[in-house]
């Protein structure tokens, strides 16, 4: 008895398997048993509005570059405000080999080096000019306009654009990574003299018109002659306090779609109220209407067509789309409202020439997953549903220049039913 | 009796807690799918009716043959098939098991015999993959579709047989026509990026009817036995989980099956038997023809090994499959088995029976203008089958 137990127990367990579907049989059912289609949603059916605000953090203060602009495309000029602290006492190794502080070391001249990058800057010899700044300025507000432009004070620069002085020095840049303007022992010693020269430091310009260069930031070489060892010239590296200043200035807020930028821009979309009850019909199939919120999505994507970026402000380097949700609240403004981590990445970057003619393809923005989301019916059980998007460049490094897009872009859904599945 | 009930128990529990075990027809794309016939492995051999025949089987079909059984037992029959297909020219192979029947028989008292169990009716597994190309993103996209049907309907039935003499009894059983069916839908896309995301829809319908059956088995003279069998049910509902997807109501079911068989010798038995059947009826453009089932075979008992009986049967079959769409041909399918059987002690009245049988069939049918040829399925069935009785 107990092996025909196990017998049976083995058989039945043996039967439990799983056949592989066959390949053979395919029109036997409906040619539209699972019917997969394309719609593109125009922007109206899915939002409320669009608005660019360019706000955000990393003003030029803040930025790991610099740009320097010599009537760009006719338009732009930026110029570079530098502020060097001269030390007063150095270290160096004297002749004993032993490191020792030299209180009173003599600086006997140096050099500006400029960085370039140089596939993010115009391809063409290029004057640089170092100015003596005539007027102190506060580097977190200085603009073009201003060289102070705070909340309590607004002071305008005599000229416009940093009220240079005397020239220091200036240098030529052709090709390689590097530029150098020399500083001569007169002007560092005039930079060290806090007194005379309270903090206006200097300014750094392209003299060739019809140039942008995006560099690094500019650090000062001195060389150094110690009285521990008279008989050697040591380099010393100062990094600058700096910020950089442009015109024209851009407004605060535009309604078109715009990313990048110093500072950043970030693009708002509002989404209408209910996308799950938005129908669409099906093509191919006449009389056939679906509601998004009934349906399964494959694919969705913002369509975005890339526009000619204000003239002298096409990004200089490739930007990254990305979208976020905006963790909106009712205490804080929208500009000011934080956003998720990324829901939703441009497939590739966009080069700088998408934004430089019209005429570039649309950029899709895929975030399936999130508008499947914010397309499915309210469910109490879903936590937070975003109701406002963000676009932003989500790269790094962060741009100088703007990327730009027609104003409400579309949506792009690709969505798939299964019909033969509706009957038992 | 101990170990009756103990692998009484584990074939109850294994069968109800494994994974559903089908066996895949393209000829269940229609309505609700092909019939299984909830005979023991002797039936199948004998030409797969199941009613009317002389001596020992556990067919699920006429109640009214368990009358006179003495023994408690279980009985199990397994069926692995398998099939290949043709449609146009494209051929494949598939294969699966199904499970026709699972009964439990109690003798109550020597005139009154009760079981417990539940045998096949209709089986919808089948699964399709189809691959195609579509223009999707601006590009010709690969699309590879896997559409798949598993589950059925099976009949509960408690039945009970009466023996108003040793050559007559009635049967009367009620139960419930009860199953699921798991329909998957599978899309995949392969785009180049990568980005289209798979579809993927499950739907799981439940079914349920209340049926009735009456039979009778009549041994009218020496060597010759005759049965019949009325099953009927209510109109058979189909409901789901979807919150869009309303429940749909199918016809009822109605199954008439007379068979006999005759003693030409005292080891040479011959039976023959048919249906008529209406298998409930789709409120949708599907087809469901009412059918015909005939079959018939011969059981020759002269091997013996002491105690020890090897019924050697041979059988054929023909019938009716009810399901199509209205421009398809009606489907049929016929088969031809061999049988063997192992029988511990009086044949009549056996301790443990184990019967097996192989059948080569086929399926025919579904033609129509997109299909020319319409499908065909040759297929190996082999069914065993395994009773045991307390002592």
């Amino acid at each position: 008895m107990k092996r025909w137990s196990w017998m049976c127990c083995a058989l039945l367990l043996a039967a439990c398997t799983q056949d592989s579907p066959t390949e053979a049989g395919g029109g036997l059912l409906p040619p539209d048993a699972i019917r997969t289609f394309e719609v593109i949603l125009p922007a109206e059916r899915f939002l409320v509005r669009d608005t660019s605000f360019g706000l955000y953090a990393s003003e030029p203060v803040f930025a790991d570059f610099t740009i320097i602009a010599n009537e760009y495309r006719g338009a732009v000029n930026s110029r570079v405000l530098l502020r060097y602290a001269i030390p007063s006492a150095v270290t160096v190794t004297d002749t004993l080999g032993v490191a020792r502080v030299d209180s009173m070391p003599s600086f006997v001249g140096g050099r500006v080096r400029v960085l370039i990058d140089t596939l993010a800057s115009t391809p063409r010899p290029t004057i640089l000019e170092l100015y003596q700044n005539t007027e102190t300025w506060d580097r977190l507000s200085a603009t073009w306009t201003h060289r102070v432009d705070t909340t309590g004070a607004s002071i305008p620069w005599t000229v416009p654009g940093g009220s240079p002085g005397a020239l220091i020095g200036s240098g030529v840049w052709t090709e390689g990574d590097s530029a150098f303007v020399p500083v001569d022992s007169a002007t560092i010693a005039l930079w060290s003299d806090t007194i005379a020269n309270p903090e206006a430091g200097a300014i750094l310009v392209s003299a060739t018109a019809d140039t942008r260069l995006r560099t690094v930031i500019p650090t000062l070489r001195l060389d150094v002659r110690s009285t521990l060892n008279p008989d050697t010239l040591f380099e010393i590296v100062l990094a600058p306090t700096r910020t950089f200043i442009f015109e024209p200035i851009q407004p605060d807020s535009v309604p078109e779609p715009r990313i990048g930028g110093t500072p950043s821009w970030r693009t708002m979309l509002q989404l209408r109220e209910r996308l799950d009850t938005i129908t669409v019909p099906c093509p191919g199939a006449p009389g056939c209407m679906v509601q998004l919120g009934d349906v399964n999505i494959n694919y969705a994507a913002l369509v975005l067509q890339p526009v000619t970026a204000p003239t002298g402000f096409e990004p200089e380097i490739s930007l990254v789309l990305t979208l976020h949700a905006v963790l909106m609240s009712p205490e804080v403004p929208l500009q000011r409202s934080p956003v998720s981590a990324p829901v939703g990445f441009a497939l590739s970057s966009l080069p700088p020439s998408s934004f430089l003619t019209p005429g570039a393809p649309p950029v899709e923005l895929p975030a399936t997953d999130f508008f499947r989301l914010v397309l499915s019916e309210p469910d109490s059980a879903v936590g937070f549903v975003p109701s406002t998007l963000a676009l932003l460049h989500g790269g790094s490094p962060q741009a100088f220049g703007i990327g730009t897009f027609e104003e409400m872009p579309g949506l792009r859904l690709i969505i798939t039913q299964a019909t033969e599945l509706r009957t038992p | 009796m101990n170990a009756i009930v103990r692998v009484g128990a584990i074939l109850m529990i294994t069968a109800a807690a494994a994974t559903p075990a089908t066996a895949q027809s393209l000829f269940a794309t229609r309505g609700l799918g092909v019939p299984v016939y909830p005979v023991d492995a002797r039936a199948a051999a004998l030409g797969g009716i199941g009613v009317g025949i002389i001596g020992f089987h556990t067919s699920v079909v006429n109640p009214a043959e368990l009358a006179g059984l003495t023994r408690r037992g279980v009985s199990a029959a397994l069926q692995p098939i398998s099939t290949s297909v043709d449609v146009e020219g494209v051929e494949d192979g598939t294969s699966g098991t199904r499970f026709p029947l699972v009964t439990v028989l109690y003798p109550v008292s020597p005139r009154l015999v009760m079981s417990l169990g539940y045998g096949g009716y209709l089986d919808q597994t089948w699964g399709v993959i189809t691959r195609s190309e579509q223009d999707l993103n601006g590009e010709p996209t690969e699309i590879i579709d896997q559409l798949r049907s598993t589950g059925g309907i099976s009949q509960l039935r408690l039945s009970g047989a009466w023996s108003f003499s040793p050559t007559f009894a009635l049967g009367a059983a009620v139960g419930l026509m009860a199953g699921n069916v798991d329909r998957v839908a599978v899309r995949t896309f392969g785009d180049s990026a990568n980005v289209i995301q798979p579809f993927d829809q499950r739907v799981r319908w439940r079914y349920s009817a209340p049926i009735a059956v009456l039979g009778f088995r009549w041994d009218p003279v020496n060597r010759l036995r005759l049965g019949a069998s009325a099953m009927i049910g209510t109109d058979l509902e189909a409901s789901n989980d979807e919150e869009d997807l309303p429940d749909v109501e199918y016809g009822s079911p109605l199954e008439l099956a007379a068979g006999a068989s005759y003693r030409l010798t005292s080891l040479l038995m011959a039976t023959a038997g048919a249906t008529w059947s209406r298998v409930p009826s789709p409120p949708t453009t599907t087809v469901s023809d009412e059918t015909v089932r005939v079959g018939g075979g011969l059981e020759y008992q002269g091997l013996r090994s002491g105690l020890r009986t090897y019924p050697v049967r041979v059988g054929v079959r023909w019938a009716q499959l009810p399901y199509r769409l209205p421009d398809e041909s009606r489907p049929t399918e016929w088969g031809a088995a061999l049988g063997l059987g192992f029988r511990i002690g009086d044949p009549m009245d056996p301790a443990a029976v184990a019967d097996f049988s192989i059948e080569r069939g086929a399926r025919t049918g579904l033609e129509s203008t997109t299909i020319t040829d319409g499908v065909e399925e040759q297929l190996w069935r082999v069914t065993f089958s395994l009773s045991l009785f307390a002592r």
